[in-house]
């Protein structure tokens, strides 16, 4: 029974895909630096997302934040990140708000990485089953694979004050279709009980209440 | 260790006294008078190498790694579709030479003084470090830097470098014979040819600001780091210099901008994290930081190990006992660990070579520390020890008579019976050593993801399941006698248990025959693979992560975490923490010292007595009193020279001394003793002597040590053994002073001078004096050798090889002459007028030769010498023997002829 009403739930999430598409990219910036940067597609219909993001309605470029001192043998957190991953973390079924999506965007608290993110200094010859780790993220976990067509997953890390990788807290979805999901992700249950509070404040923010409510009715059994 | 800014006459003065002052010298340093640069080397013997351990190095390599650089590179080129070999080359390179450029320009700096030491008074730096509990990303941190920076930028650098260099900083290439002092421990005749031939074979060593670099995929650079003017408070402060530097280039690499950057990687590089890839360490005996006897101290010991051979991966594990036991070794295993390790460095691969078994040792650590607290993070997450116990009983309920499990039973209960209660384990568990680590990992880098606990919580759960086992082990102990089982496979153990007891020769044995005995050997099974303790995996097609199998495969894990958490938290803060990592590679007996199980200055204590014995008897048997004695209001324990308390008034003379010509006697027979800087020592044996206004102060004699205080530390092998606890040793008041002596004075009762003779007393005093002076040759007794490079070169290529007359001289930094007395006389002149000698001719002392009782060989009074520039030959009196003996040339009254008139008032000035 349980698995009927997750799976219709998420069948019912599939069709709610923001049409905003979010892609992380190094370039070149105007002073010959090499720079992560996050670019924010929106299509007419979320254009405002776009507008209030950075006054332009089609498409907003930003400096991606970046983790200083975090690219060595010894962190802990991004080894995590390309290794056991799937074992420590589970994705909440929850999916963003275009206007939490737009609140997480105003953030400068986190770095997201990609599979092949040049960060990855401990197991770069395993791109492939990278990928696929961070893709599981944005499958669903049980019932038909309606979210198979994924075909870009991004994995949010929030920041410490001192630009040092902190948890991770949530993965961006991006279809085939260019349309991009975001969702919180917790810890594995069975590894801790701990609670990862990165999104509480930009989900309590306004409506806060509201999705907090719908979160726990779609975790019931 | 390198001293430019010093005038070149004191220097010289001073290589009269190296044997004395060996801690206040330098290795190479480059020689103005010869018109070309040319370089001594300065090469202690193993009992120097041991004291210099206390002593701030003047020189240090830094090594620095760039795979990361070039691995984030490659991939960026592999994403942006760049030719890879080019961009990985051009980031090596600009990574390289960022880090050279802002090496250079620290030590620069803060030697010149422009930025203030970190523990400085009224620093506020220090406090913002300990605000920011030493991240250096820590926003008041980059602020305050960034006002330092401001108030003195570090474009101003080369501009102030010209004219006089505080410090240099050069590209090594590969290690040659300026770096001798690495290879060798003394100078011989063997050792002089060694080094002569490598002399044609030093390459020209480029400054590490000259950016002019092919772009090459090698990733390891090594630079040298000079300081080469000392500043008077170098002993107390080059510690703190060193420990700033390293604050600094950190800081400076984060927030410091330069002109030579290459734009590109401008934010990529700030990824990195600089300390993990880079290693400062000393260029030779001396130390980077104060050396204490600590376990991060002692891993030292176990990083050198490194260096002679990568297959002995993991020298890390080491409990406390163990680090303690490697302290009381014989040194015959030493003597062929520092061959392996000399050899070693004779491959100019091996910083590199080494640098990459730390790098995979920390590797090593962290995922072990990743392993063991995921595991007890899981462990808790589910269990507590009453349910683990439970589990247990469990086992013994239903399989309790099944062999394979009461075997484990039995391997199980031994394991946790050697680790036992942690208070009174002799494994040792060093918890104060786990609370610091616990620290650590409140650090986000080093703590594993979704790790919420606090090692603390780690310790007390297994303390608790170590008193709850108690019954369990009973009850399985009860089951296997009954069922006269015999369980003995030692190979059945754990590989840290194992490990353990292998020092033990039983068990090494017992191992042994195990082994012989084929591989037969039956592991611990369970019956049913129950997955006790895993984590499924998000992904179907990804099998769980298993932990361990059951009850008793998950409380030996317990006790094998805990033993591996533990040996890293012993060497957690040499290698696992934030900062650069500054092993002392060149010091053997470093951590001997620092745990002041040797003391390198017991020889010469010996002998030193023995000086101050002959000094007393001169005394007593040359004259009842001495007419010298100290003023009243002079503090004990000063350090001065007996010259500078003659010129300061504090030394008193007797009024019915002459005391001009006293001082001559004593200039003449004390020799490089009268200036040497001494600590005033007063032996107060009797009580004053009731009445009496005078202060009662004689002078005794001057006795040499080369250091003094700081060796009253010893381990305490009685108490419970604890790193931090019991091998702590009483902090030493004050800094020792190495490379120092000590001009003695006696309290006596009374004054009367009538009976003073001072010929037998300094005839006696002499005879003392060089006694003491022949005894640095025993091996035993502190003493380093100078070389003088281009001397030494000159010697090889006029006899293609080194003359066993030759070696006494070298060894002393001095010319190959016909006798020791030319090679002095020549060098003092030398330096004195700063113009070479061309013709010196030695007049021979008939008079002195004549008598039956002096000195063998032939004694000289007078030197005739030719300066280069002069027509002619004048006069110069000297006093010689011709090995070098009773050696005496006054260069501040050289007669002006030596300057052919020309310019002789300017050069004497300057000569001064």
């Amino acid at each position: 029974m349980r698995n009927v009403i997750l799976s219709l739930f998420f069948i019912l999430m599939a069709f709610d895909a923001h049409a905003v598409s979010i892609s992380s990219l190094l370039e070149t910036n105007s002073a010959g630096e090499l720079e992560k940067q996050t670019i924010v597609r929106c299509n007419a219909a979320d254009a405002e997302l776009c507008q209030n993001l950075c006054s332009d309605s089609n498409t907003c470029i930003q400096p991606e934040e970046l983790c200083t001192d975090c690219v060595g043998l010894k962190n802990q957190t991004l080894r995590t990140a390309f290794t056991d991953l799937p074992y420590l973390y589970r994705r909440s079924n929850k999916k963003l708000s275009s206007q939490e999506l737009l609140r997480f965007l105003q953030r400068t608290d986190h770095m997201l990485l990609n599979y092949d993110s040049y960060l990855n200094i401990f197991n770069a010859n395993k791109k492939d089953q990278i990928k696929d780790q961070f893709l599981a993220f944005c499958r669903i976990q049980t019932g038909p694979n309606v979210f198979d067509n994924i075909s870009e997953a991004l994995l949010i890390v929030s920041l410490s004050e001192n630009q040092q990788p902190d948890q991770f807290v949530g993965i961006l979805c991006t279809n085939q279709k260019s349309e991009t999901s975001i969702f919180p992700l917790a810890f594995n249950p069975e590894y801790s009980k701990q609670p990862i509070e990165y999104f509480n404040s930009i989900i309590n923010n306004e409506d806060g209440l509201k999705l907090k409510l719908s979160l726990e009715l779609s975790l019931k059994p | 260790m390198i001293l430019a800014g010093i005038g070149l006459d004191t220097l010289f003065l001073d290589m009269k006294k190296l044997g004395l002052l060996s801690t206040f010298l330098i290795t190479v340093f480059p020689l103005i008078g010869s018109g070309q640069v040319s370089q001594f080397v300065r090469i202690p013997n193993a009992t120097q190498c041991a004291a210099d351990s206390k002593s701030p190095t003047e020189s240090a390599f830094l090594y620095i790694d760039a795979t990361n650089a070039g691995r984030i590179a490659y991939q960026i080129a592999a994403q942006k579709k760049y030719p890879q070999d080019d961009f990985v080359a051009r980031a090596i390179t600009a990574y390289k030479n960022r880090l050279a450029v802002l090496a250079d320009g620290v030590l620069a700096k803060l030697t010149s003084g422009q930025w203030p030491l970190i523990n400085s008074a009224g620093s506020e730096l220090e406090q913002i470090l300990k605000d920011c509990r030493s991240d250096l990303n820590c926003l008041p941190l980059k602020q305050k830097f960034f006002m330092i920076q401001n108030a003195s930028p570090m474009a101003a650098v080369k501009s102030n470098a010209i004219s006089k260099k505080p410090s240099q900083c050069l590209k090594v290439e590969e290690l040659s014979a300026l770096q001798s002092h690495l290879f060798f421990q003394g100078v011989t005749q063997n050792s002089l040819n060694t080094m002569a031939q490598q002399l044609d074979f030093i390459k020209a060593q480029k400054s590490c600001s000259d950016l002019a670099v092919v772009p090459s995929q090698d990733p390891s650079s090594l630079l040298q780091l000079d300081i080469l003017s000392l500043r008077d408070d170098f002993q107390t402060r080059g510690f703190d210099i060193w420990a700033s530097f390293k604050t600094y280039l950190s800081l400076a690499w984060r927030y410091t901008a330069l002109p030579s950057d290459d734009a590109a990687f401008r934010q990529i590089f700030l990824n990195l994290s600089l300390e993990e890839n880079m290693m400062l360490f000393s260029n030779g005996c001396k130390s980077l930081s104060r050396p204490e006897c600590t376990s991060d101290f002692l891993t030292s010991y176990q990083i050198r190990r490194m260096m002679i051979s990568v297959k002995d991966i993991d020298p890390l594990n080491m409990n406390s006992d163990e680090m303690r036991d490697r302290l009381f070794k014989p040194e015959t295993e030493e003597g062929a660990f520092q061959t392996s390790f000399v050899s070693k460095l004779a491959d100019n691969q091996w910083v590199s070579s080494f640098f990459k078994s730390l790098s995979s040792i920390s590797w090593g650590m962290t995922a072990e520390i990743k392993k063991s607290t995921q595991f007890f993070q899981t462990l808790l997450n589910k269990k507590n020890s009453e349910q683990l116990i439970a589990d247990l009983n469990q086992i013994l309920e239903t399989r309790g008579d099944d062999q394979s499990t009461l075997e484990s039973f039995h391997y199980l209960c031994g394991e946790s019976n050697l680790i036992g209660q942690p208070e009174f384990s002799f494994y040792s568990f060093d918890l104060e050593n786990i609370e610091k680590f616990s620290k650590l990992d409140s650090n986000s880098n080093s703590a594993p993801a979704g790790v919420s606990l606090r090692i603390g919580q780690i310790v007390s759960f297994h303390k608790d399941l170590y008193k709850k086992l108690g019954s369990v082990c009973e009850r399985a102990n009860n089951l296997e006698q009954k069922q006269k089982y015999n369980f003995s496979k030692f190979s059945n153990y754990r590989p840290w248990f194992k490990r353990y007891l292998k020092k033990y020769s039983m068990f090494q044995a017992l191992l042994d025959s195990e082994g012989a005995s084929g591989p037969n050997v039956l592991a611990p099974t369970v019956a049913n693979k129950e997955n006790y303790l895993q984590l499924p995996s998000i992904m179907r097609d990804l099998p769980p992560l298993v932990f361990c199998s059951d009850a008793i495969d998950c409380t030996r894990t317990v006790f094998e975490s805990m033993a591996h958490l533990n040996r890293i938290a012993l060497s957690s803060r040499a290698l696992l923490q934030n900062d650069i990592i500054s092993p002392g590679l060149f010091n053997k007996a470093a951590d001997k010292v620092a745990c002041g199980l040797v003391n390198p200055w017991e020889a010469q204590d010996l002998v030193k007595k023995k000086l101050f014995m002959d000094m007393i008897s001169s005394v007593l048997f040359g004259a009842t009193r001495l007419p010298i004695y100290l003023d009243v209001g002079f503090k004990p324990g000063e350090v001065t020279s007996f010259k500078k308390l003659v010129e300061d008034g504090k030394i008193k003379f007797d009024v019915k001394v002459d005391k001009p010509k006293m001082l001559t006697s004593l200039a003449l027979h004390l020799g490089s003793l009268i200036g040497v800087p001494c600590s005033v020592q007063i032996s107060q044996t009797q009580m004053p002597a009731p009445n009496n206004d005078l202060p009662n102060y004689f002078f005794t004699g001057i006795t040499g040590s080369a250091c003094k205080g700081a060796e009253k530390g010893a381990m305490d092998l009685t108490g419970a053994m604890s790193i931090g606890e019991s091998y702590k040793q009483s902090s030493p008041s004050g800094q020792s002073m190495c490379g120092s002596c000590s001009i003695n004075f006696e309290q006596a009762l009374e004054t009367s001078w009538n009976q003073f003779v001072p010929f037998r007393f300094f005839a006696r005093l002499l005879d003392s004096v060089v006694r003491y002076n022949n005894s640095k040759d025993d091996p035993s007794f502190p003493h380093a050798d100078i070389v003088n490079l281009s001397y030494l070169s000159e010697t090889f290529h006029k006899y293609g090889t080194i003359p066993e007359k030759c070696v006494a001289p070298l060894k002393r930094g001095l010319k190959c002459l016909n006798n020791m007395c030319e090679s002095l006389i020549t060098r003092d002149l030398e330096s004195a007028t700063q113009r070479k000698v061309v013709i010196l001719d030695l007049e021979e002392d008939r008079q002195e030769s004549r008598q039956e009782n002096s000195v063998p060989g032939v004694s000289y009074r007078r030197a005739w010498v030719q300066m280069q520039g002069c027509d002619r030959k004048v006069p110069v009196p000297v006093t010689c023997a011709r090995d070098g003996e009773s050696y005496y040339l006054n260069t501040d009254r050289l007669s002006k002829n030596l300057y052919c008139g020309a310019a002789s008032d300017e050069s004497q000035g300057a000569a001064k």
